[in-house]
């Protein structure tokens, strides 16, 4: 498979799953060598089959499996060869959100008020930011939107990507204050 | 100028004879329609469909001779509406009605109308439907012919004294059951006599509670039963022919999943009593046409339960291992055609599994899951056959059953049969909503299974097991939405490009300023 090299690319990435039942794994992917680790574990080759309609199918290690993949903000339903998981992207906003009813926590999500794409962000993790400052650069409708902090605190947690399209009520960054 | 020595010779003819009856309607939907059309095809016979409007585009719809439409509506109003159907018929003007399975195929009633409208029903008379399909008649009459029948209470039992006597009688241990009951509840096992008393009280209370009748039946408890039934056709003039039996054991709520053909612990014996046993039935009823008759096998005791008076589902697994084709018998036979071979030519061979690939979700006690088949593969090769109604594209409606496809597999042993099956399932793709292929794949994979230790309860007792995915499937599940996600990270959105770019043009404008606003 051939990848362009276009903004924000990223030849490995890390990242946290979370399983029905509770569980978090670490999951590391690399582009480069098209393989990944779970848990730590020996890497295991992947690629995934794309047609016109979009990616269809995965294959990992030596087993081809049919996919249908959504996504809503941090929840992913995946219909993997037949059966139906329900899995969560772990980030320290996905945690707090299921752990939102306790009241101390003090972030604040930055959402996307309608679909669009980040043409760009002004901000990076843990850069300190006031009310007003402008955050990102939102490209909806052929107009430059700016999304600008409603609060004052430190950002926490960066969830998009230059470029990335995000669709509307998309949770952008974390702001802690 | 030389073509004089090319002369044709008109080749002999080798399709099989022309049924009796020259066309029919086909009163059904999904495979069992196709699978009609394509035995009446090749028996030279017009074939119309009735078709609700939801199955209008189903391939059955699209590939019979004609459609009727029988309009919108549930299945109550289509399929089941008993005058909608001879209407129907007759303003197709065909000579037959082929019921298929399920709807009105087993309704005595349906089969009584089609006499009086001098339409051939495909199946048998309306009196020996009524019978059979009676339980207190085959019950009585199976008495009377000994046949063996769960050994029981006559009738409703109210009082323990009753209770203790009865159940003194058949042995324990014993299954007190609620009368008005069904799904498991005011169901009691008794192992001794020393706890009848209690739970016989309990499971009249629970009864009266739940049905507002506490009246009980006493019988029996098999504690590993299998199901296991003979198939058999008898035709106008009297012959029996039976095809030897299925082993439908892998069932839940009495909802078959996987079928095999032969079974693997029937002795010789007890298949000669249970053909001989099933041979007396049909003829009590003056039956005609293809039937089934079920019983159970506990042990080296088998009992009679019941007798389906219609085609079944699993009938390919008894095709593949005797090479006859029942719904073409089935129709001849409705057409007063006598069955053209003895029991002596009736041959069996090797071993054939079907797997009933439905759109349920089995980690959600097998809820029905319909949904849009976005890509298909069917599995073919070797020993494997598929019957199936589906094609990409088409939209697996709500309102009707959830069978999707039928794969049979068969091979020399029981053990090329799984084999091919396993290789079967791992060819398949149907994307688009879950299916049932993932418990098929940890069943033929489980110890026991292969093992042939299998009986009614057992996917209710393997549980999790079976129903839930395994560990590595959920490691594959976690691997296979990491790489998505990254990839999503990496390449924004790119194919989606096109598909927002619509919404943008249409009617979502309005509703984008008032929530920027």
């Amino acid at each position: 498979m051939e990848f362009k090299s276009e903004r924000g690319n990223r030849r490995k990435l890390e990242l946290k799953i979370r399983d029905s039942k509770g569980k978090i794994h670490d999951i590391s992917v690399d582009f480069g060598t098209n393989t990944a680790t779970f848990n730590g574990e020996e890497k295991i080759p992947f690629e995934i089959i794309r047609r016109e309609q979009g990616v269809v199918g995965i294959i990992i290690g030596e087993k081809r499996m049919p996919v249908n993949y959504s996504r809503d903000g941090i929840r992913i339903e995946l219909l993997l060869d037949g059966t139906k998981f329900k899995l969560e992207r772990e980030t320290s906003y996905s945690f707090l959100t299921r752990t939102k009813d306790d009241g101390s926590s003090g972030l604040i999500e930055v959402r996307s008020p309608i679909p669009g794409i980040i043409s760009s962000i002004n901000v990076n993790e843990n850069k300190k930011v006031k009310e007003g400052d402008v955050l990102c650069i939102l490209q909806a409708m052929k107009m430059e939107n700016e999304i600008a902090s409603t609060a004052k605190g430190k950002i926490k947690e960066l969830l998009v990507v230059e470029g990335e399209r995000v669709s509307s009520d998309q949770v952008l960054m974390i702001i802690e204050n | 100028m030389f073509s004089m020595a090319f002369r044709r010779i008109t080749p002999r003819k080798r399709t099989a004879k022309k049924s009796k009856i020259k066309s029919m309607l086909i009163a059904n939907r999904g495979e069992i329609a196709l699978r009609i059309i394509r035995a009446g095809w090749e028996l030279g016979i017009r074939c119309v469909i009735a078709s609700s409007e939801t199955d209008i585009d189903s391939l059955p719809s699209r590939v019979a001779d004609s459609v009727y439409n029988l309009g919108p509506g549930s299945a109550a109003e289509t399929y089941l509406d008993i005058e909608k159907i001879i209407i129907a018929a007759k303003k197709s003007n065909v000579e037959a009605i082929h019921p298929g399975y399920g709807f009105l195929s087993e309704n005595a009633k349906f089969a009584k109308r089609c006499e009086e409208e001098n339409i051939i029903f495909i199946g048998p008379n309306s009196d020996s439907m009524e019978k059979l399909g009676d339980k207190v008649w085959g019950r009585r009459k199976a008495k009377e012919l000994k046949i063996p029948t769960i050994p029981g209470s006559k009738g409703v039992v109210n009082d323990v004294q009753t209770a203790i006597k009865i159940s003194r009688k058949i042995g324990f241990p014993v299954l007190i059951k609620a009368a008005a009951g069904g799904g498991g509840r005011g169901m009691r096992v008794v192992e001794n006599l020393k706890d009848l008393k209690d739970s016989f009280e309990s499971a009249q209370s629970e009864a009266k509670l739940a049905f507002g009748d506490g009246s009980c039946f006493i019988e029996r408890y098999l504690s590993k039963p299998r199901h296991i039934e003979i198939q058999a056709m008898r035709d106008s003039h009297g012959r029996f022919i039976h095809l030897y039996e299925r082993e439908c054991s892998i069932q839940r709520r009495h909802q078959k999943l996987l079928e095999e053909a032969p079974s693997l612990t029937v002795s010789n014996l007890m298949r000669k009593r249970m053909i001989n046993s099933s041979k007396a039935l049909t003829k009590a009823a003056k039956y005609h046409g293809v039937c089934t008759v079920e019983f159970l096998v506990d042990g080296k005791n088998f009992y009679f339960i019941e007798v389906n008076t219609r085609v079944q589902v699993e009938h390919p697994v008894t095709e593949k291992i005797t090479g006859i084709d029942i719904i073409r018998a089935g129709i001849r036979i409705a057409g007063k055609e006598r069955i053209p071979f003895s029991q002596r030519q009736v041959r069996r061979s090797g071993h054939a599994i079907e797997c009933r690939i439905n759109a349920e979700d089995p980690r959600f006690g097998f809820a029905p899951t319909p949904g849009k088949v976005e890509e298909l593969i069917l599995p073919a090769g070797p020993g494997i056959r598929v019957d199936t109604h589906l094609c990409p594209g088409y939209t697996v409606p709500s309102i009707y059953d959830s069978l999707i496809a039928k794969v049979i597999s068969y091979g020399r042993t029981r053990k090329e049969a799984i084999t091919r099956m396993e290789r079967a399932l791992r060819e398949m793709v149907v994307r688009g909503f879950t299916t049932t292929a993932p418990f098929h794949r940890r069943l033929l994979a489980h110890k026991s299974f292969r093992n042939g230790k299998i009986w009614t309860r057992f996917v209710e007792y393997q549980g999790s097991r079976l129903t839930e995915p395994s560990e590595e499937e959920n490691k594959e599940s976690i691997l296979a939405a990491a790489i998505l996600l990254a990839d999503e990270e990496n390449h924004p959105n790119v194919e989606k490009d096109s598909e927002e770019e619509k919404d943008w043009n249409s009617n979502q404008n309005e509703e984008i300023e008032e929530s920027w606003n």
